[in-house]
Protein backbone atom coordinates (compact mmCIF):
# COMPACT_ATOMS: atom_id res chain seq x y z
CA UNK A 1 0.00 0.00 0.00
CA UNK A 2 1.29 3.14 -1.00
CA UNK A 3 1.64 6.09 1.17
CA UNK A 4 -1.00 8.03 0.07
CA UNK A 5 -3.52 5.17 0.16
CA UNK A 6 -2.34 4.03 3.80
CA UNK A 7 -3.71 7.84 4.62
CA UNK A 8 -7.02 8.28 3.07
CA UNK A 9 -9.63 7.89 5.22
CA UNK A 10 -11.38 4.63 5.29
CA UNK A 11 -14.90 2.88 5.72
CA UNK A 12 -13.67 -0.05 7.54
CA UNK A 13 -17.61 -1.32 6.83
CA UNK A 14 -16.32 -1.56 3.02
CA UNK A 15 -14.21 -3.94 1.22
CA UNK A 16 -11.26 -1.82 -0.29
CA UNK A 17 -12.72 0.77 -3.06
CA UNK A 18 -12.77 -0.25 -6.78
CA UNK A 19 -9.84 0.86 -9.24
CA UNK A 20 -12.97 1.41 -11.68
CA UNK A 21 -16.83 2.47 -12.06
CA UNK A 22 -19.29 0.13 -14.02
CA UNK A 23 -22.41 1.94 -14.91
CA UNK A 24 -24.48 -1.01 -16.75
CA UNK A 25 -22.71 -1.50 -20.16
CA UNK A 26 -20.53 1.43 -19.80
CA UNK A 27 -16.97 1.35 -17.51
CA UNK A 28 -15.13 4.05 -16.98
CA UNK A 29 -11.63 4.87 -15.20
CA UNK A 30 -11.64 6.01 -11.80
CA UNK A 31 -10.64 9.60 -13.00
CA UNK A 32 -12.59 10.22 -15.54
CA UNK A 33 -14.95 13.09 -14.47
CA UNK A 34 -18.77 12.00 -15.93
CA UNK A 35 -21.67 14.42 -16.39
CA UNK A 36 -25.31 13.00 -16.08
CA UNK A 37 -28.02 14.86 -17.74
CA UNK A 38 -31.25 15.33 -16.36
CA UNK A 39 -33.73 14.13 -18.29
CA UNK A 40 -37.41 15.13 -16.52
CA UNK A 41 -40.98 13.41 -17.39
CA UNK A 42 -42.58 15.17 -15.09
CA UNK A 43 -45.04 18.16 -15.07
CA UNK A 44 -44.22 20.05 -12.38
CA UNK A 45 -40.17 19.15 -11.51
CA UNK A 46 -38.38 22.83 -10.03
CA UNK A 47 -36.38 23.81 -13.23
CA UNK A 48 -38.26 22.97 -16.23
CA UNK A 49 -41.14 22.57 -15.31
CA UNK A 50 -42.43 20.09 -17.73
CA UNK A 51 -40.93 20.96 -20.72
CA UNK A 52 -39.56 17.11 -21.29
CA UNK A 53 -42.73 15.71 -19.86
CA UNK A 54 -43.96 14.27 -23.48
CA UNK A 55 -41.39 12.01 -25.35
CA UNK A 56 -40.65 14.14 -28.34
CA UNK A 57 -39.10 16.96 -27.03
CA UNK A 58 -37.73 14.40 -24.08
CA UNK A 59 -35.65 12.67 -26.50
CA UNK A 60 -34.65 16.18 -28.16
CA UNK A 61 -33.19 16.59 -25.01
CA UNK A 62 -31.48 13.99 -24.79
CA UNK A 63 -29.76 14.19 -28.33
CA UNK A 64 -29.02 17.50 -27.50
CA UNK A 65 -27.27 16.40 -23.96
CA UNK A 66 -25.12 13.97 -25.89
CA UNK A 67 -23.53 16.12 -28.06
CA UNK A 68 -23.20 18.40 -25.34
CA UNK A 69 -20.80 15.93 -23.61
CA UNK A 70 -22.59 13.75 -21.39
CA UNK A 71 -21.76 10.59 -20.50
CA UNK A 72 -25.08 9.69 -18.64
CA UNK A 73 -28.60 10.63 -18.78
CA UNK A 74 -30.96 10.77 -15.71
CA UNK A 75 -34.89 10.12 -16.11
CA UNK A 76 -37.22 10.85 -13.79
CA UNK A 77 -40.75 10.66 -13.62
CA UNK A 78 -41.45 12.34 -10.33
CA UNK A 79 -40.51 15.50 -8.93
CA UNK A 80 -37.92 14.87 -6.25
CA UNK A 81 -40.03 17.99 -4.08
CA UNK A 82 -43.77 18.04 -2.77
CA UNK A 83 -46.25 18.06 -5.04
CA UNK A 84 -48.88 16.03 -7.08
CA UNK A 85 -49.34 12.71 -6.50
CA UNK A 86 -47.73 10.09 -9.27
CA UNK A 87 -48.06 6.46 -8.33
CA UNK A 88 -46.12 3.47 -9.10
CA UNK A 89 -48.30 3.02 -12.36
CA UNK A 90 -48.07 6.51 -13.94
CA UNK A 91 -44.22 6.44 -13.48
CA UNK A 92 -43.41 2.94 -15.01
CA UNK A 93 -45.45 5.11 -17.82
CA UNK A 94 -43.18 7.67 -17.76
CA UNK A 95 -39.88 6.29 -17.58
CA UNK A 96 -39.87 3.03 -18.93
CA UNK A 97 -40.57 4.11 -22.72
CA UNK A 98 -38.21 6.62 -22.55
CA UNK A 99 -35.92 3.75 -21.18
CA UNK A 100 -35.62 2.01 -24.55
CA UNK A 101 -36.19 4.73 -26.44
CA UNK A 102 -32.49 6.55 -25.39
CA UNK A 103 -31.04 2.60 -25.45
CA UNK A 104 -31.71 2.56 -28.90
CA UNK A 105 -31.08 5.65 -30.24
CA UNK A 106 -27.90 6.53 -27.88
CA UNK A 107 -26.55 3.34 -27.13
CA UNK A 108 -22.90 4.46 -25.94
CA UNK A 109 -24.97 6.67 -23.17
CA UNK A 110 -25.31 5.55 -19.87
CA UNK A 111 -29.53 5.09 -18.97
CA UNK A 112 -30.12 6.03 -15.20
CA UNK A 113 -33.31 6.20 -13.49
CA UNK A 114 -34.01 8.67 -11.06
CA UNK A 115 -36.66 6.33 -8.70
CA UNK A 116 -37.22 5.29 -5.11
CA UNK A 117 -39.32 2.87 -5.39
CA UNK A 118 -38.51 -1.16 -6.71
CA UNK A 119 -41.12 -1.88 -9.10
CA UNK A 120 -39.97 1.25 -10.95
CA UNK A 121 -36.73 0.45 -11.16
CA UNK A 122 -37.39 -3.31 -11.87
CA UNK A 123 -39.19 -1.95 -15.40
CA UNK A 124 -36.58 0.24 -16.30
CA UNK A 125 -33.81 -2.52 -15.43
CA UNK A 126 -35.97 -4.50 -18.01
CA UNK A 127 -36.04 -1.52 -20.45
CA UNK A 128 -32.75 -1.51 -20.49
CA UNK A 129 -31.28 0.87 -17.43
CA UNK A 130 -27.70 1.08 -16.86
CA UNK A 131 -27.55 2.45 -12.94
CA UNK A 132 -30.75 3.15 -10.44
CA UNK A 133 -30.69 7.02 -8.83
CA UNK A 134 -31.95 6.44 -5.53
CA UNK A 135 -32.05 9.54 -3.88
CA UNK A 136 -34.35 8.21 -1.20
CA UNK A 137 -31.79 6.66 0.66
CA UNK A 138 -33.19 3.16 0.00
CA UNK A 139 -36.55 3.86 1.44
CA UNK A 140 -37.53 0.82 -0.50
CA UNK A 141 -35.70 -1.91 0.79
CA UNK A 142 -36.39 -3.89 -2.47
CA UNK A 143 -34.72 -1.59 -4.56
CA UNK A 144 -30.86 -3.23 -4.07
CA UNK A 145 -31.76 -6.01 -4.62
CA UNK A 146 -33.32 -5.17 -8.27
CA UNK A 147 -30.00 -3.29 -8.78
CA UNK A 148 -28.20 -6.40 -8.08
CA UNK A 149 -30.88 -8.78 -10.17
CA UNK A 150 -29.69 -6.89 -12.91
CA UNK A 151 -26.14 -5.93 -12.63
CA UNK A 152 -26.95 -2.52 -12.65
CA UNK A 153 -25.43 0.51 -10.40
CA UNK A 154 -26.82 1.66 -7.09
CA UNK A 155 -26.61 5.50 -5.84
CA UNK A 156 -26.43 5.19 -2.12
CA UNK A 157 -27.76 8.68 -1.24
CA UNK A 158 -27.92 10.89 2.14
CA UNK A 159 -31.48 12.21 3.28
CA UNK A 160 -30.79 12.65 6.91
CA UNK A 161 -34.18 10.63 7.36
CA UNK A 162 -36.76 12.00 5.48
CA UNK A 163 -39.57 10.67 3.92
CA UNK A 164 -39.48 11.18 -0.17
CA UNK A 165 -40.73 13.91 -1.37
CA UNK A 166 -40.63 15.87 1.94
CA UNK A 167 -37.96 18.95 2.69
CA UNK A 168 -36.32 20.05 6.03
CA UNK A 169 -37.68 21.51 8.43
CA UNK A 170 -35.81 22.91 10.48
CA UNK A 171 -33.13 19.89 10.88
CA UNK A 172 -30.62 19.89 13.08
CA UNK A 173 -27.04 17.49 13.02
CA UNK A 174 -24.90 16.52 15.83
CA UNK A 175 -22.61 16.00 13.62
CA UNK A 176 -23.27 16.59 9.56
CA UNK A 177 -20.46 14.83 7.65
CA UNK A 178 -20.72 11.57 10.19
CA UNK A 179 -24.43 11.22 9.42
CA UNK A 180 -23.35 11.28 6.02
CA UNK A 181 -20.99 9.36 5.56
CA UNK A 182 -22.39 6.85 8.11
CA UNK A 183 -25.21 7.06 6.02
CA UNK A 184 -24.31 6.27 2.80
CA UNK A 185 -21.39 4.16 3.88
CA UNK A 186 -24.53 1.98 5.38
CA UNK A 187 -26.44 1.81 2.55
CA UNK A 188 -23.53 0.66 0.87
CA UNK A 189 -23.17 -1.64 3.09
CA UNK A 190 -26.45 -3.22 2.60
CA UNK A 191 -26.38 -2.82 -1.37
CA UNK A 192 -23.04 -4.78 -1.08
CA UNK A 193 -25.40 -7.94 1.12
CA UNK A 194 -27.49 -7.69 -1.67
CA UNK A 195 -25.45 -8.93 -4.60
CA UNK A 196 -25.10 -5.20 -5.98
CA UNK A 197 -21.60 -5.17 -7.68
CA UNK A 198 -18.63 -3.46 -5.77
CA UNK A 199 -17.92 -1.45 -8.41
CA UNK A 200 -21.45 -0.67 -9.03
CA UNK A 201 -21.59 1.21 -6.15
CA UNK A 202 -22.05 5.11 -5.88
CA UNK A 203 -22.02 7.50 -3.44
CA UNK A 204 -24.10 10.62 -3.03
CA UNK A 205 -24.27 13.45 0.62
CA UNK A 206 -27.65 14.88 -1.64
CA UNK A 207 -27.23 18.71 -1.58
CA UNK A 208 -30.27 20.55 0.06
CA UNK A 209 -32.16 16.88 1.03
CA UNK A 210 -32.83 17.03 4.73
CA UNK A 211 -30.35 19.73 4.69
CA UNK A 212 -30.76 23.90 4.72
CA UNK A 213 -28.40 26.03 2.86
CA UNK A 214 -25.78 25.79 5.62
CA UNK A 215 -25.53 22.09 5.93
CA UNK A 216 -25.16 22.02 1.84
CA UNK A 217 -22.45 24.59 2.09
CA UNK A 218 -20.57 22.39 4.91
CA UNK A 219 -21.01 19.56 2.42
CA UNK A 220 -19.62 20.97 -0.56
CA UNK A 221 -16.75 22.58 2.00
CA UNK A 222 -16.04 18.93 3.35
CA UNK A 223 -16.91 16.78 0.60
CA UNK A 224 -13.03 15.48 0.53
CA UNK A 225 -14.12 13.63 3.57
CA UNK A 226 -16.77 11.96 1.45
CA UNK A 227 -14.74 11.66 -1.89
CA UNK A 228 -11.51 10.07 0.66
CA UNK A 229 -13.17 7.34 1.12
CA UNK A 230 -12.26 5.98 -2.30
CA UNK A 231 -15.66 5.11 -3.31
CA UNK A 232 -16.76 7.02 -6.29
CA UNK A 233 -19.26 9.66 -5.68
CA UNK A 234 -22.02 11.59 -7.14
CA UNK A 235 -22.90 15.02 -6.25
CA UNK A 236 -26.31 16.93 -7.69
CA UNK A 237 -25.90 20.58 -7.07
CA UNK A 238 -27.69 21.76 -10.12
CA UNK A 239 -29.49 25.20 -10.10
CA UNK A 240 -30.78 24.07 -6.16
CA UNK A 241 -31.52 26.42 -3.19
CA UNK A 242 -28.40 26.45 -1.41
CA UNK A 243 -27.15 27.53 -4.68
CA UNK A 244 -30.19 30.27 -5.00
CA UNK A 245 -29.42 31.71 -1.15
CA UNK A 246 -25.76 31.56 -1.13
CA UNK A 247 -25.92 33.95 -3.98
CA UNK A 248 -29.57 35.68 -2.94
CA UNK A 249 -30.52 34.62 -6.93
CA UNK A 250 -33.67 33.18 -8.50
CA UNK A 251 -34.12 29.81 -10.38
CA UNK A 252 -33.04 31.21 -13.50
CA UNK A 253 -29.81 33.20 -12.35
CA UNK A 254 -28.02 30.02 -10.46
CA UNK A 255 -25.81 28.70 -13.94
CA UNK A 256 -22.79 30.62 -12.48
CA UNK A 257 -23.33 29.51 -8.59
CA UNK A 258 -23.89 25.97 -10.08
CA UNK A 259 -21.07 25.86 -11.82
CA UNK A 260 -18.92 27.12 -8.90
CA UNK A 261 -20.24 24.41 -6.95
CA UNK A 262 -19.59 22.28 -9.16
CA UNK A 263 -16.13 22.82 -9.63
CA UNK A 264 -15.82 22.74 -5.84
CA UNK A 265 -17.19 19.85 -5.73
CA UNK A 266 -14.60 18.36 -8.95
CA UNK A 267 -11.40 19.24 -7.09
CA UNK A 268 -12.44 17.50 -3.93
CA UNK A 269 -12.91 14.36 -6.11
CA UNK A 270 -16.77 13.74 -7.09
CA UNK A 271 -16.77 11.47 -10.12
CA UNK A 272 -20.26 12.19 -11.69
CA UNK A 273 -22.06 15.40 -11.70
CA UNK A 274 -25.71 15.52 -12.08
CA UNK A 275 -26.58 18.85 -13.99
CA UNK A 276 -29.38 20.24 -16.05
CA UNK A 277 -26.54 22.47 -18.36
CA UNK A 278 -24.74 19.92 -19.34
CA UNK A 279 -21.95 21.88 -22.59
CA UNK A 280 -21.10 24.23 -18.94
CA UNK A 281 -20.37 21.68 -16.39
CA UNK A 282 -18.46 19.89 -19.33
CA UNK A 283 -16.17 21.80 -19.96
CA UNK A 284 -16.22 23.05 -15.73
CA UNK A 285 -15.29 19.27 -15.03
CA UNK A 286 -12.89 18.36 -17.61
CA UNK A 287 -10.83 21.78 -16.57
CA UNK A 288 -10.99 20.82 -12.74
CA UNK A 289 -9.62 17.21 -14.25
CA UNK A 290 -6.62 18.43 -15.80
CA UNK A 291 -6.04 20.96 -12.52
CA UNK A 292 -6.09 17.52 -10.40
CA UNK A 293 -4.04 15.98 -12.47
CA UNK A 294 -6.42 13.46 -13.40
CA UNK A 295 -6.62 13.90 -17.43
CA UNK A 296 -4.12 15.55 -19.37
CA UNK A 297 -5.55 18.81 -21.11
CA UNK A 298 -7.19 18.63 -24.53
CA UNK A 299 -4.04 20.67 -26.75
CA UNK A 300 -1.08 21.92 -25.95
CA UNK A 301 1.40 23.68 -28.35
CA UNK A 302 1.70 26.83 -26.82
CA UNK A 303 5.37 27.37 -26.03
CA UNK A 304 5.80 23.91 -26.94
CA UNK A 305 5.90 24.23 -30.81
CA UNK B 1 -53.45 38.21 43.38
CA UNK B 2 -50.67 38.53 41.45
CA UNK B 3 -50.68 39.59 38.12
CA UNK B 4 -49.19 37.38 35.31
CA UNK B 5 -48.08 37.60 31.48
CA UNK B 6 -47.43 35.54 28.96
CA UNK B 7 -45.61 36.41 25.13
CA UNK B 8 -46.24 34.67 22.52
CA UNK B 9 -43.34 34.54 20.06
CA UNK B 10 -42.35 32.22 17.12
CA UNK B 11 -39.45 29.19 17.22
CA UNK B 12 -38.35 29.11 13.82
CA UNK B 13 -34.16 29.27 13.99
CA UNK B 14 -34.27 32.04 10.99
CA UNK B 15 -34.84 34.54 13.61
CA UNK B 16 -31.88 33.55 15.26
CA UNK B 17 -29.08 36.68 14.67
CA UNK B 18 -26.20 35.30 11.83
CA UNK B 19 -28.56 32.17 10.76
CA UNK B 20 -30.53 33.87 8.17
CA UNK B 21 -27.55 34.46 6.26
CA UNK B 22 -26.18 38.32 5.19
CA UNK B 23 -29.37 39.52 4.64
CA UNK B 24 -30.93 38.33 7.36
CA UNK B 25 -34.64 38.20 6.50
CA UNK B 26 -35.75 37.23 10.19
CA UNK B 27 -34.63 40.80 11.35
CA UNK B 28 -37.61 41.99 10.59
CA UNK B 29 -40.14 39.40 12.67
CA UNK B 30 -37.35 39.25 15.58
CA UNK B 31 -37.93 42.78 16.31
CA UNK B 32 -41.76 42.72 16.60
CA UNK B 33 -40.93 39.80 19.26
CA UNK B 34 -38.28 41.49 20.87
CA UNK B 35 -40.13 45.00 21.09
CA UNK B 36 -43.12 42.79 23.07
CA UNK B 37 -40.72 41.06 25.53
CA UNK B 38 -38.88 44.31 26.60
CA UNK B 39 -42.58 45.41 27.23
CA UNK B 40 -43.31 42.68 28.98
CA UNK B 41 -40.45 42.64 31.24
CA UNK B 42 -40.40 46.40 32.17
CA UNK B 43 -43.87 45.88 33.16
CA UNK B 44 -44.06 42.63 35.43
CA UNK B 45 -40.52 42.90 36.33
CA UNK B 46 -40.31 38.96 37.26
CA UNK B 47 -37.96 37.28 39.09
CA UNK B 48 -37.75 34.11 36.87
CA UNK B 49 -38.59 34.06 33.15
CA UNK B 50 -39.95 30.50 32.12
CA UNK B 51 -39.38 29.70 28.12
CA UNK B 52 -41.82 27.07 27.24
CA UNK B 53 -42.05 25.16 24.24
CA UNK B 54 -43.40 21.83 22.68
CA UNK B 55 -41.56 18.88 22.34
CA UNK B 56 -42.79 14.90 22.52
CA UNK B 57 -39.80 14.53 25.61
CA UNK B 58 -41.26 16.48 28.68
CA UNK B 59 -38.24 17.96 30.56
CA UNK B 60 -37.18 20.58 32.69
CA UNK B 61 -34.30 21.65 30.37
CA UNK B 62 -32.74 24.45 33.04
CA UNK B 63 -28.90 24.89 32.00
CA UNK B 64 -28.70 22.87 28.75
CA UNK B 65 -26.63 24.46 26.02
CA UNK B 66 -28.06 25.79 22.63
CA UNK B 67 -26.11 24.72 19.71
CA UNK B 68 -26.51 26.35 16.85
CA UNK B 69 -23.83 24.89 15.51
CA UNK B 70 -26.55 22.04 14.63
CA UNK B 71 -28.33 24.55 12.18
CA UNK B 72 -24.67 25.46 10.37
CA UNK B 73 -23.81 21.73 10.06
CA UNK B 74 -20.55 22.39 12.03
CA UNK B 75 -21.87 20.66 15.56
CA UNK B 76 -19.53 17.46 16.68
CA UNK B 77 -20.57 17.33 19.55
CA UNK B 78 -23.29 14.92 20.82
CA UNK B 79 -24.22 15.59 24.02
CA UNK B 80 -27.90 16.62 24.86
CA UNK B 81 -28.98 19.73 23.37
CA UNK B 82 -31.35 22.12 24.11
CA UNK B 83 -34.56 22.13 21.90
CA UNK B 84 -34.48 24.38 18.84
CA UNK B 85 -38.06 26.62 20.15
CA UNK B 86 -36.19 26.61 23.48
CA UNK B 87 -33.13 27.78 22.21
CA UNK B 88 -34.65 30.74 20.03
CA UNK B 89 -36.75 31.44 22.61
CA UNK B 90 -33.98 32.36 24.90
CA UNK B 91 -32.01 34.24 22.45
CA UNK B 92 -35.03 36.10 21.84
CA UNK B 93 -35.17 37.02 25.78
CA UNK B 94 -31.19 38.20 25.48
CA UNK B 95 -32.03 40.13 23.06
CA UNK B 96 -34.91 41.66 25.31
CA UNK B 97 -32.00 42.58 27.65
CA UNK B 98 -33.00 40.01 29.95
CA UNK B 99 -30.05 38.82 32.08
CA UNK B 100 -31.98 37.25 35.11
CA UNK B 101 -32.97 33.88 36.34
CA UNK B 102 -34.80 31.68 33.24
CA UNK B 103 -36.25 27.83 33.33
CA UNK B 104 -36.54 26.34 30.24
CA UNK B 105 -39.25 23.60 30.15
CA UNK B 106 -40.98 21.24 27.05
CA UNK B 107 -44.60 20.49 27.16
CA UNK B 108 -46.22 18.06 25.76
CA UNK B 109 -49.41 19.94 25.78
CA UNK B 110 -50.50 17.73 28.74
CA UNK B 111 -50.69 17.24 32.29
CA UNK B 112 -50.78 19.09 35.38
CA UNK B 113 -49.18 22.03 36.46
CA UNK B 114 -46.00 20.39 37.09
CA UNK B 115 -43.55 22.60 34.88
CA UNK B 116 -43.02 25.33 36.57
CA UNK B 117 -45.80 27.68 35.17
CA UNK B 118 -47.28 28.51 38.62
CA UNK B 119 -44.04 30.00 39.59
CA UNK B 120 -43.60 32.18 36.82
CA UNK B 121 -44.54 35.56 36.82
CA UNK B 122 -43.90 35.98 33.22
CA UNK B 123 -43.90 33.01 30.68
CA UNK B 124 -42.52 33.35 27.11
CA UNK B 125 -44.65 30.75 25.18
CA UNK B 126 -42.57 29.65 21.85
CA UNK B 127 -44.34 28.02 18.80
CA UNK B 128 -45.89 28.89 14.97
CA UNK B 129 -48.35 27.66 13.27
CA UNK B 130 -48.63 26.05 10.01
CA UNK B 131 -45.56 25.49 7.34
CA UNK B 132 -47.85 23.83 5.02
CA UNK B 133 -49.87 26.97 3.76
CA UNK B 134 -48.34 27.16 0.15
CA UNK B 135 -46.02 25.66 -1.75
CA UNK B 136 -42.43 25.73 -1.25
CA UNK B 137 -42.85 23.96 2.35
CA UNK B 138 -41.52 20.55 4.07
CA UNK B 139 -44.45 18.75 2.57
CA UNK B 140 -47.72 19.18 0.32
CA UNK B 141 -49.49 22.24 1.38
CA UNK B 142 -52.94 21.63 2.60
CA UNK B 143 -55.96 23.53 2.51
CA UNK B 144 -57.01 23.37 6.27
CA UNK B 145 -53.94 25.12 7.42
CA UNK B 146 -54.93 28.77 6.44
CA UNK B 147 -58.01 28.42 8.37
CA UNK B 148 -56.98 26.73 11.74
CA UNK B 149 -53.77 29.35 11.56
CA UNK B 150 -56.72 31.99 11.02
CA UNK B 151 -58.31 29.91 13.87
CA UNK B 152 -55.14 30.51 16.35
CA UNK B 153 -54.68 33.67 15.80
CA UNK B 154 -58.57 35.23 16.61
CA UNK B 155 -58.33 33.35 19.85
CA UNK B 156 -54.93 34.50 20.80
CA UNK B 157 -55.71 38.17 19.37
CA UNK B 158 -58.91 37.81 22.12
CA UNK B 159 -57.23 36.32 24.59
CA UNK B 160 -59.42 33.03 24.04
CA UNK B 161 -58.31 30.14 25.99
CA UNK B 162 -61.01 27.66 25.27
CA UNK B 163 -60.12 28.18 21.89
CA UNK B 164 -56.56 27.21 22.12
CA UNK B 165 -57.53 24.49 24.57
CA UNK B 166 -60.14 23.08 21.62
CA UNK B 167 -57.04 22.82 19.32
CA UNK B 168 -57.45 19.45 18.10
CA UNK B 169 -54.12 17.58 18.62
CA UNK B 170 -54.22 15.33 15.86
CA UNK B 171 -54.87 17.99 12.92
CA UNK B 172 -52.23 20.03 14.57
CA UNK B 173 -49.56 17.78 14.35
CA UNK B 174 -51.03 16.36 10.85
CA UNK B 175 -50.43 20.50 9.83
CA UNK B 176 -46.87 20.78 11.71
CA UNK B 177 -48.26 23.44 14.16
CA UNK B 178 -45.59 23.34 16.32
CA UNK B 179 -46.74 25.80 19.02
CA UNK B 180 -50.31 24.26 19.58
CA UNK B 181 -49.07 21.68 22.87
CA UNK B 182 -47.56 24.99 24.34
CA UNK B 183 -50.49 27.21 23.43
CA UNK B 184 -53.10 24.51 25.04
CA UNK B 185 -50.71 24.56 28.17
CA UNK B 186 -50.72 28.32 28.25
CA UNK B 187 -54.64 28.15 28.23
CA UNK B 188 -54.74 25.64 30.36
CA UNK B 189 -52.63 27.67 33.12
CA UNK B 190 -54.37 30.66 32.67
CA UNK B 191 -57.60 28.91 32.96
CA UNK B 192 -60.88 31.35 33.15
CA UNK B 193 -59.07 34.48 34.24
CA UNK B 194 -59.83 37.44 32.48
CA UNK B 195 -57.17 38.15 29.99
CA UNK B 196 -56.17 41.50 28.03
CA UNK B 197 -54.24 40.64 24.49
CA UNK B 198 -52.59 42.36 22.33
CA UNK B 199 -51.38 41.22 18.89
CA UNK B 200 -48.54 42.33 17.53
CA UNK B 201 -48.40 39.98 14.90
CA UNK B 202 -49.58 36.71 12.52
CA UNK B 203 -48.24 36.05 9.49
CA UNK B 204 -46.28 33.56 7.22
CA UNK B 205 -43.46 35.35 5.84
CA UNK B 206 -41.52 32.59 4.96
CA UNK B 207 -44.28 29.88 4.40
CA UNK B 208 -44.40 29.33 8.05
CA UNK B 209 -47.62 30.94 10.04
CA UNK B 210 -45.94 33.41 12.96
CA UNK B 211 -47.56 34.57 15.63
CA UNK B 212 -46.30 37.04 18.11
CA UNK B 213 -48.36 38.82 21.11
CA UNK B 214 -48.55 39.59 24.78
CA UNK B 215 -51.20 38.59 27.15
CA UNK B 216 -52.08 39.64 30.65
CA UNK B 217 -54.39 38.59 33.58
CA UNK B 218 -54.53 38.76 37.68
CA UNK B 219 -54.74 35.94 39.53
Amino acid sequence: MDLQTSLRPSAPELPDPPDRLRLGHRTFPRTQPLVMAIVNRTRDSFYDAGATFDLGPALERVAAVAADGADIVDIGGVKAGPGDVVDEAEEIRRVTGMVAAVRASHPELVVSVDTWRSSVAREACRAGADLLNDVWAGHDPELAGVAAEFDVALVCAHTGGLAPRTGPFRTGYDDLLGDVVGGVVGLARTALAAGVASDSIVLDPAHDFGKNTWQSLEVTRRLDELTGLGWPVLVSVSNKDFVGETLDLPLDQRREGTLAATAVCAWHGAQIHRVHDVAGTRRVVDFVAAVRGDQPPARTVRGLA
Amino acid sequence: MSARGAVLVPGAPVLLEGLGGRTDPGAAVRAVAVTRLTAALEAIRPDVVLVLAADPVVRDWTGTPFSVGRFLGTAQASDPHLPTALGVGQALLAAAGWTGEVRSVTTDGTGPDDAGLGAADLVVVVGDGSPLRRSGGPDRPDPRAPEVDDRVRAAVAAGDTAALRDLDPGLARELMITGAPAWRRLAAWVGDAAVRAELDYADDPFGVFMIIAGWRWTT
